[in-house]
This record gives structure tokens, sequence and C-alpha cells, in this order.
């Protein structure tokens, strides 16, 4: 099930508000209604997904309890908990992609099809955090499997993230306080995601799908141009905007999710785009991988073997295909060149220029990110330099500038800080900021309604991850 | 204050949420969706095999979808607002100042196997056509113009009307059909020949609307009237009583926008001065009493439907005068306002639409009735398509 669906908004959600505001007062009544209502969120892309979710949760609840700091068999455990998580993950994710490679040189390998479950990726990360944090002490084991289930499976991130870490909310799977306040902002934060998604993401969708379908000889320099802008507005207010809802929704429930986006297209280098761009994974792999091969404290060689690893893992992570390791060896090099070569001279450039290189790089990481093969690759490559087999611009692109004109306005301007900066303005007028943003979020939210019932299903770009 | 104020906006928002799945489960049930024209999804049924793979769900999904409360009102406003946002084409439909068009992609191709195709084409109603010529009978080919090629010059300069593939389906289908020898009626050089008139066509309907076809009517009848060597009478326009209905009419292209677009359409009613007493059959079904299909009320919103009262899969006409010949159209909707204006003329007058009709063959069909006249009408789209009214035999 997805949050921008009829299904979400006008069954499931208020059925789940009923029975866990209307009908259980205690705790851990609250939490079990919580994890029915997500396993049958997750079951909605069909049941035959549920057991590996199931079997995600036993194997991190087990070996959850053995690898405290008092096992002195700890590591061992460790060991087993990380080979079952990542042995799932391969299997269901990566399995075809390795049996494509190896039937190239052996033949006798017959590429092996399976069926990609959804937030895989997600869970696997999540159950890994738990077994991990446990591990290293920031957090204490629960012998309750349900606690475990709950914080694996609980929908609002279940398949699509931010990442939260069991050090982030194990107490408040136990000593949460729900309240109108949190449920207030939560509810406005859930709007507000809901019409980046709906409003922008999908339209930016419509227009990177139409220029990247199109074939190389009726492209133009201006068409590859905004497909990759339309492509990363799309990106950004697709995931963010599921963040947006994600975090809403763990408020209403009296949950804190960590933020996972920093308006990430305002960064002056790719380091501290990365630090503003999907943060829990890229804190995942920060504490979880880079800091325990040594992070910076090692030798300048290992330095970059940690940083290239971390970044090859993190392109895996987000899909089997060699595109998605192309995209993340480009990051762990731009990272390693900023790092050894051009931070410094960057950091004494203009804002702007500054501002422009990131963005341009980004740009190029997004069309790695986005085409499925290589060759398209190579044409919108070859056409965003002016090197474009229908000129410069050609009535594609006048089309989808002007069909979308709006969103491509909206989505550039909301990529910066415009709201807090507004809010910070109003703040000053109190009342204003009161009245203003519930009126504007019930707006949005009802225009995004009208587009649901207006279009057919619209899946998210990270539900594939 | 702030917290009344956050009760009150949580309380809208659940009175929203719940209310809404309510009205939708008591609201009254509507089984098709009158501007789409298609029935909605029915409630799914759970298999083993659909569950496990969560096609059932995305059918729950698709179900609400379609029957949300006030689905339509919603609908409407959504298109509502991609109109006022000024949007190159909404629903698929470019919007100008004059005209709803159909809008294509982007993609061109190359249009040299169109020489082959039309002539394997035409070598088909080669054959049709000496079918009926075997009985003494004639047939022609009557060639239509789309709307997007009638209104090509309608478009905005970066948008494609495709005329260039049009264009070329009828040069490559009218230069067979002349090698072959098969009488053919190229209507669009014909318009092009009197200017286009822009009100020839409708500018929210993708067809032609009575005038056009009138003159189309007029075209073909000049037509066999030569070939019959002046023993064929036709009426003319003076022998027509012209009626144009107050009521609003809503074209296809306008049903796609849901009826918001200010169209300036109007329906024409064409009957002739003088009374001609007619018997009509639907499919086997006597007694349908009407040619054009006219509105209870000056109000009601009209369409195309009023010809013949839309497609039918067999019509026959019959109006007793067995001094006058006979005349089997068949085609798509094009032909139901030729039918509506050419029925005066003949003793009988035969309507197939091969895209319902499924009793006989072409071929049986004209062997056993032998009209004098086998006419059929197409889009220049369809010219080289076998399917539905591409039958030749």
């Amino acid at each position: 099930m997805v949050f921008s669906s009829l299904t979400f908004l006008f069954a499931f959600l208020p059925a789940l508000i009923v029975c866990y505001f209307g009908l259980a007062r205690r705790r851990d009544m609250r939490n079990w209604i919580l994890l029915a209502f997500s396993v049958v969120f997750y079951s909605w892309g069909g049941w035959s997904l549920v057991p590996l979710l199931l079997l995600s949760i036993a194997i991190n609840w087990f070996f959850g309890q053995r690898v405290s700091v008092d096992n002195p068999r700890r590591t061992l455990h460790l060991v087993l908990a990380v080979t079952g998580n990542l042995g799932l993950l391969f299997i269901f994710k990566y399995l075809g992609f390795a049996t494509e490679i190896l039937s190239g040189f052996l033949p006798a390998i017959v590429p092996v099809e399976i069926v990609l479950p959804i937030g895989i990726s997600f869970y696997t990360f999540q159950g890994l955090s738990y077994v991990l944090d446990v591990y290293m002490g920031n957090a204490a084991p629960t012998r309750k499997i349900s606690q475990v289930a709950l914080y694996i499976a609980l929908f609002p991130q279940l398949v699509a993230g931010p990442i939260v870490r069991y050090s982030t909310i194990c107490e408040e799977l136990d000593t949460r306080r729900e309240s109108t306040e949190e449920a207030y902002e939560g509810v406005m934060r859930f709007c507000f995601g809901l019409a980046k998604k709906v409003l922008i993401a999908n339209q930016m969708g419509a227009l990177a799908d139409s220029a990247f379908g199109q074939s190389s000889t009726l492209m133009s320099s201006g068409l590859a141009w905004l497909g990759v802008i339309g492509y990363s507005l799309q990106i950004y207010f697709d995931f963010s905007g599921y963040s947006d809802m994600a975090i809403g929704l763990g408020r209403v429930f009296g949950f804190h999710f960590l933020e996972n986006f920093d308006y990430p297209y305002i960064s002056r280098s790719i380091t501290e785009f990365w630090r503003r761009w999907h943060m829990s994974l890229g804190t995942w792999f920060r504490d979880y991988l880079y800091l325990p091969l040594g992070g910076n404290r090692v030798s300048r060689w290992k330095h970059i073997r940690n940083i290239l690893a971390v970044w090859m893992l993190t392109g895996l992570w987000h899909g089997a295909a060699w595109n998605f390791v192309l995209w993340g060896v480009y990051y762990g090099l731009l990272l390693l060149l900023e790092k050894f070569l051009w931070g410094r001279a960057l950091g004494r450039c203009p804002g702007v220029l500054r501002h422009i290189y990131t963005l341009f790089f980004v740009a190029i990481g997004w069309l790695l990110f986005r085409a499925t093969d290589l060759s398209i690759i190579a044409v919108f490559l070859k056409a965003m330099l002016g090197g474009a087999a229908d000129g410069l611009w050609n009535n594609h692109a006048t089309y989808l500038l002007l069909q979308y004109r709006w969103e491509l306005l909206a989505g550039c301007l909301l990529s910066c800080p415009l709201f807090p900066f507004l809010r910070r303005r109003l703040d000053r007028r109190g009342s204003l900021l009161q009245a203003v943003c519930p009126v504007l979020a019930l707006v949005l939210a009802f225009w995004s309604c009208l587009r649901l019932v207006g279009s057919g299903f619209n899946p998210f770009i990270y539900f594939q991850f | 204050m702030k917290q009344k104020m956050q009760i009150g906006f949580l309380g809208l928002v659940i009175l929203l949420m719940t209310a809404i799945p309510l009205l939708t489960v008591f609201s009254t049930e509507e089984g098709v969706s009158f501007y789409e024209q298609r029935g909605l999804a029915g409630m799914p049924v759970p298999t083993r095999e659909t569950v496990l793979n969560g096609q059932f769900f995305s059918q729950i999904e698709t179900f609400i979808q379609d029957h949300i409360f006030a689905r339509d009102a919603l609908l409407k406003v959504n298109t509502a607002m991609e109109l006022a946002m000024d949007r190159v084409a909404v629903n698929n439909i470019i919007v100008t100042e004059d005209n709803l068009l159909d809008k294509y992609g982007f993609s061109y191709w190359d249009l040299g196997y169109l020489t082959a195709q039309a002539e394997a084409k035409a070598a088909q109603y080669a054959q049709l056509n000496q079918t009926v010529k075997d009985y003494g009978g004639y047939f022609c080919y009557l060639g239509v113009p789309q709307f997007t090629t009638y209104f090509a010059d309608k478009y905005p300069e970066f948008m494609d009307s495709r005329l260039w593939h049009t264009t070329g389906i009828r040069e490559a289908f009218s230069t067979a059909m002349s090698n072959q020898g098969v009488p053919f009626i190229n209507m669009y050089a014909e318009y092009q020949s009197i200017g286009m008139p822009e009100d020839y066509y409708f500018d929210s309907d993708h067809h032609y609307n009575t005038d056009g076809a009138f003159f189309a009517v007029e075209t073909l009848l000049a037509q066999l009237a030569e070939q019959s060597g002046g023993t064929l009478h036709y009426l003319q326009a003076e022998d027509y009583e012209s009626r144009t209905l107050p009521n609003p009419f809503l074209g296809s292209s306008n049903r796609k926008l849901y009826g918001l677009w200010e169209s300036r359409d109007r329906m024409t009613v064409m009957t002739p001065k003088q009374d001609i007493p007619f018997t009509r059959t639907d499919n086997t079904t006597d007694g349908v009493g009407y040619i054009w299909q006219l509105p209870a009320n000056d109000t009601d919103a009209v369409n195309y439907g009023v010809y013949m009262g839309g497609d039918m899969a067999e019509t026959v006409i019959q109006t007793n005068r067995p001094e006058l010949p006979s005349i089997l159209i068949y085609g798509d909707s094009f032909t139901n306002p030729v039918e509506a204006l050419l029925w005066p003329n003949f003793n009988e007058t035969r309507s197939l639409d091969f895209r319902y009709y499924t009793g006989k063959t072409l071929t049986e069909y004209i062997t056993e009735y032998k009209p004098d006249y086998v006419i059929c009408i197409r889009d220049e789209s369809t010219y080289l398509n076998d399917v539905g009214n591409g039958v030749t035999n």
C-alpha cells in the first residue's frame, strides 16, 4: 500500500485511527494494533511477501538477544545475524543480477528471476540496525518479539524509509506519549508530504518519462536537460515527500523519526549534498560500515578504500544493476576528488559557482541513476553537452516546458528553504502562521486527493529498493 | 486558543477521512462512467493467486478509485483546475482557443512501408468492387479526413498534428485505389477545393457535423448520379428543412474534459421537407421510429448520438418506393450522419458496422441483398486497417 492512495487515505488510516485511539488505551494494546495494521499495510503488496518479513523479524529478534555485551559468543552471533540478513537480501535482490553476470562466463548457469519483495533493503537495514545497536551497546536487547516486529514493520517507515535506527525509537516503543499538538504537527507534515508527492513529483515524473522515452535521433540538448532536471525534482519530491509523510504519521502515533532530507539541492559541494540527502542511509553506512572499517583514521589508501567500498555498496543498495554500481562509484570518486584534489579550491570559489558545480554533478548522477542502460547515458550526456541529434532545442522540449511550467517552478522554489524562511517571517505574526498553515495543508491535501481520483496508481520510486 | 484550533483542524481531518468512506459505501451505486464512457470496476473477488501476488489488492484500489463518493464532481474540479493552469494538454486533449484536438507524441517514422500496404489494401477493394460489379451494383469508397487533419493548422506550432502521417496514408491509398480502378472519393481534396470551411467539423468532437456530412453526401450522390447515367435523382439542399437545436453539444473531446470547455458547437438537424414514410429496423428490432434521436427538451446536452441514435451493428431503413435504388453503407461512426441524410433518396438503405455486426461476412451480405450501391465510409487514419470495418470480404 502507498500513502498516496485512496485506500490508504480513506480506508486504512481512518480504520487505524479509530482502532488505535478509540478502542485501545493501554500501550501494549496500541502496539499490537499498530503491528497488526502494519502487517496489513505490507501484505497489500501480496501475502506471499509477508513470510519473508516475518523471517527477517525472527532472525533479528533471535540474534538480538545473543549479541548483547554480556554474551561471550556475541561476535559469532553477530556474524550469523549479519549473514542471515544479508543472505536474504542477496537471494531476493542480487541473486538474479549475480547469476546473470556469471552466466556470461559460465553458460551452464541460468539467470534466475526472483520477484523483489517491496522494501526489503529498508527493513533489512532496520533489522541489522537493531542487532548492531545492541552489539555496540547503544541499546538493550528486548525479549519481546512483538517489540522487534513493531520496530521493523512499523508501517510509516516500513517500505521506503527513513531507515529508523533502533536506538532512536526503542524507548518510544514502550513509553511514547501521543498528544494533540504532535498529531496536529504530524497531520500537517503528512499533508505537505502528500502534496510534494502527488502535485510535484508525479508531474515531474511524467516530464522525465517523456524525455527519457525519446529516441536518440529526436533528442535535443534542451530536452535532455529538461528530462534530467525533471527527474532530479521527481526523485527529490517523491522521496522527501514520502519521508515527510512517514515522519508525520510517526508523530501522530507518538514516534519521532529523524529527518531524512535537509534541502540537498542548496548544497555547495557533493560532500555537503550527501550530508543533506537520504541522511538515514548515509548515517547508517557511516556508523555501521565506514567507521568500523576505520573511517578516515587509517592510512590514505585505506581511507580511499573505505570511501569507495561504502559508495559502491550504497549504489548496490539501491538496485541490482550496473547503472547503480556506476552511480555509487561515481559519487565515491567525486567525494575522493573533493577530499583530496579540489575541495580547498572549491571552498574559495564564489557561492554561485559552487552551487552550479554541485547541481551539475548531481544532475549527471541522477542521469546514471535513472538510465536503464549505458546507451541512454551516452545519448543524454552527449545531448546535455551540446551534441544532440535534434539540435539545441526542439518542439518536444517546448511542450514539456509549457505543460509542466508550474511544477518546474514550484519544484525549483520549494527545493530551497523557502518554507522555513516564510515560517520564520510569519512566526513574528504568530496568529497569521497559525491560520495559514492548516488552511494551506487542507487545500493541498484536497488538491492531492483530486489528482489521486483522476490519475491511476502512482508508486514511489524508492519502493523498488 | 492554539489548542482549540489544533483540535478543530484534527477534527475536520478525521471527519473528512471517515465521512468520505461512509458516504462512498452508502451512496447510490453507478455502474458506468458517463464522461469516460466505460463501465466502472466491479468489486474484485479474491482468489488464492490474486491474494498472494497482490493483484486482488490493486483491484480494490481501482474499485475504490472508481466508486469514491462524488467521483464525477471531483474529476470535474480536477479538470477545471488543470484548465485554469492553462496547460497545453489536459486529459490528453490539446486545448486551443477554437478547438479541442488530440495530442500525439513526438515520434516520427519512415513512411516507406505505406505504398506496399496501400497496394495490398487496394487490391482487396478491387476484388470487392468486382464482386459488386458482377451482379450489376456499384461500389464506391468515400474517404473522409480525420478532424486532426482537417484542423491541422489549429495545432500550436510546436505540437504535432500527424498531418505528415495522414497525408502519407491518403496519398498512398488514393494512388493505389486509382491504379486498381476502384471508385474512390477523396473528401480531403473536396473540402480543400472549397477552402476547408471551419464550420464543417465540430470544434469539440472528432467528427464532421451536419454541414460537413451533407457536403460529403452531395459529393457522393453526384458521383453515383453520374455513373448511373442520370437515372439517380436526389434531394438538394433546398429540399431539406434545417433546424439548429438550442441544446448544448457535448463533443467526444469535450467529454474528456467533462464538458468544461466553452463550446460553440450546436447540432443541426436536416429532414426532408416532403414527408417520406419509412420503417427502421435496428439489429432485427422493428419499429424504431426515428432517424434523428432528438432530446426531450431544449436544455439537455446532445452529442453525436443524435445521428441515427449512435453506432448500430445493422440498420435497415425502408421507404417502400421500389422504383428507387437500394444502398448499403458500411463503416465507422462517420457513416451515421451520412445515413441520416442519404436515406430519403433510396428505397432501401442498409447500414453495417463491423465493429459490432457479427451476422454475415460482407460478401455474404452483399450477395444476399445485392444493393445497387455499396459504399464504404472511413476516415483516413483507418484506410489501411484490416480490423473492424476494414473488412473487404
